[in-house]
């Protein structure tokens, strides 16, 4: 008889499926992949070339004039540069050409396209819940849109101070930082939840950018007949929707050329009209989701 | 002689019963309608660990039935508990449910890699792309493949569905149509997996419309048509159960005619064809009766039986029957 040359008692370890009840990395985690599947998705990486057209002309639209006031302020004498190069608040027309973009064509296939696909129920089927999700899929559009309403801005800062078009000294540069954040969120938060809330209403991505398209242009066309043919009040021109996030960011940068806001509208009036459509689609985006049945 | 008396019975304390398994899934009177349709209607049932089949035809309300157990819809009516909880409102009970869904869009633009990985990542996995690597090689696919997803077969895409599914470990599988698209190679591979998850205590549940795949994955069948619940439990069971359905049965003899005359006269047979001089199909509302005497039947009429073969105990006859198809 041959001893075994371990004394010890003999085990069998089965190295068969175990169901995984150790420690989880939390739901953070998950929201933050959602977050940057969305950003992936938005700017078309690791997709075919078509899915990239929209968001390289949004950076195009958003970037190129200041590449050329730039350039024109470095090569005009700079008392004339001045006169020449765009206000931080005159941007905002390239900038809001950019949302418009961005909302009609890069928010429905990043919220709507989970839902087409039925990704959105292997998310639900995760830890995560449909608020949770909301939120890392909002974080991820403010992330896409603040490529094209901060950074340009900030790349004109520096550039203008490079060629002496910049603030005079640092409270002016603390203020004109604060304005550039500020105007920001402005505008992405207003174009980020309009297309979220025009996306919850139908699971079809190019639906969805009609609807923002027509959704725009009808009440911009709307309103300024109205205001133009009636003798409605002048506030009624802030139903146009480019309309809310330029005024307030008019009034937020104190004046522009050019740029004239409604006089009958009050700092305050105008701020509340940019939080009620705020408020307005974000109710729709999380009202839609709470009836969603997941059906894929 | 005296009388001993018997020794006085030890005191046995009574064997406690073993406390009874808690169901993994306990479905309670539940229903789902969508407007004016009903999808699924009052369907109680609880499932331990081990493979069921949940089988029915198209628009049957399987898929339904696993998005509410999955938490991904809410019932109309009545309560789905999984170990004990809401799978809506727990968290954790949700990590602990896999599924894998019947679509097969997904993220089509993404490498296989990356979808299993994220799948891991929201379920908490921690290293979640290691383990999407292992999961991706149970299932017979090459992590390191490049191509996205959507160049894949349609059988890739459903292992791909799985890894996802199997990747943080789920204590409850749900699989709506999960063999769809295989070929008949990596078929046997999944069903062999799908049993082996089973055996080691896994509660998998597997919808399906192909008889076949069920048959293979085990016999305890949960059978829905038109929204309810036909029928529960092993299906040669089931099938016992319905008396109102001769049993139908062929029988191989020496002499077909001679003990078909023996047979006809006997009582609980309803119906009997000689299909050819060695073969006949009996119908019998009496199956186990007629089982137990076929022999000394034979032995009396002179004839020697080659094969007694029930014709309509499978699965398919049983489902048949329950369905109305």
């Amino acid at each position: 008889m041959t001893d075994l040359p371990n004394s010890g008692s003999p085990e069998i370890f089965s190295r068969g499926y175990r169901a995984y009840e150790g420690p989880r990395t939390g739901v953070r985690s998950g929201m933050v992949a959602v977050a940057v599947a969305s950003i992936q998705r938005a700017f078309g990486l690791r997709r075919k070339f078509r899915f990239k057209v929209v968001p390289l002309i949004t950076i195009f639209i958003a970037y190129v004039p200041g590449v050329v006031f730039l350039g024109v302020a470095v090569l005009l004498p700079s008392e004339l540069a001045s006169e020449v190069v765009a206000d931080y608040a005159v941007y905002y027309g390239f900038i809001s050409i950019s949302m418009i973009l961005l909302s009609a064509f890069v928010v429905p296939e990043v919220l709507g396209s989970d839902r087409k696909t039925g990704m959105f129920g292997i998310t639900m089927a995760s830890p995560l819940n449909r608020w949770q999700y909301l939120l890392s899929k909002f974080a991820a559009i403010m992330a896409v849109m603040a490529t094209v309403t901060l950074l340009p801005l900030l790349f004109l800062l520096i550039g203008y101070s490079l060629v002496d078009l910049g603030p005079d000294g640092f409270g002016e540069l603390i203020e004109i930082l604060f304005n550039i954040v500020v105007s920001g969120v402005i505008f992405a938060a207003f174009f980020a939840l309009f297309g979220m809330a025009v996306s919850t209403l139908t699971d079809r991505p190019l639906f969805a950018t009609a609807g923002v398209v027509m959704g725009i242009i009808a009440s911009e066309a709307l309103s300024n007949i109205v205001a133009d043919s009636t003798d409605a009040p002048e506030a009624i021109r802030l139903f146009g929707l480019t309309r809310i996030p330029n005024e307030l960011t008019v009034r937020l940068w104190g004046f522009a050329e050019d740029l004239d806001p409604l006089e009958s509208v009050s700092n305050l009036g105008s701020f509340g009209a940019w939080l009620a459509a705020v408020v307005l689609f974000a109710v729709v985006v999380a009202v839609g989701y709470a009836r969603l049945e997941v059906t894929k | 002689m005296t009388a001993v008396p018997p020794p006085p019975t030890p005191a046995v304390e009574a064997a406690a019963p073993p406390p009874p398994r808690p169901s993994v899934l306990q479905v309670t009177n539940v229903s789902k309608w969508f407007g004016d349709v009903v999808a699924v209607s009052d369907v109680s049932f609880h499932v331990q660990p081990g493979v069921t089949a949940l089988l029915g035809p198209n628009g049957a309300g399987k898929s339904t039935l696993l998005r509410m157990i999955a938490g991904l819809t809410p019932p109309s009516q009545g309560t789905v508990r999984v170990f004990g909880e809401d799978p809506r409102s727990d968290r954790a009970t949700r990590g602990r449910i896999g599924i894998v869904p019947q679509q097969e869009s997904l993220f089509q633009e993404q490498r296989a890699l990356d979808f299993v990985t994220l799948a891991g990542v929201l379920n908490g996995v921690p290293d979640a792309e290691a383990q999407a690597r292992h999961q991706l090689e149970v299932v017979e696919l090459d992590p390191d493949d490049t191509r996205p997803i959507a160049t894949f077969s349609k059988g890739m895409r459903q292992r791909v569905k799985f890894a996802q599914a199997l990747i943080h470990g789920p204590s409850l599988l749900l699989l709506d149509e999960p063999l769809t698209g295989l070929d008949p190679r990596q078929r046997i591979h999944m069903t062999q997996l799908i049993r082996s998850l089973g055996e080691s205590g896994v509660c998998v549940i597997v919808s399906s419309h192909v008889l076949e795949e069920v048959e293979r994955l085990g016999s305890d069948v949960m059978v829905i048509a038109q929204g309810r619940m036909a029928a529960r439990g092993d299906f040669h069971g089931i099938r016992e159960l319905m008396d109102d359905r001769p049993h139908r049965i062929r029988i191989g003899a020496s002499d077909a005619r001679r003990l078909g005359s023996a047979l006809v006269a006997r009582a609980g047979i309803t119906g009997l064809t000689v299909v050819d001089d060695h073969s006949l199909v009996v119908d019998t509302d009496d199956a186990p009766v007629f089982r137990r005497s076929i022999a000394a039947l034979a032995r009396d009429a002179a004839v020697t039986i080659n094969e007694v073969q029930p014709l309509d105990d499978d699965l398919e006859s049983v489902f048949k029957y329950l369905v109305g198809r």
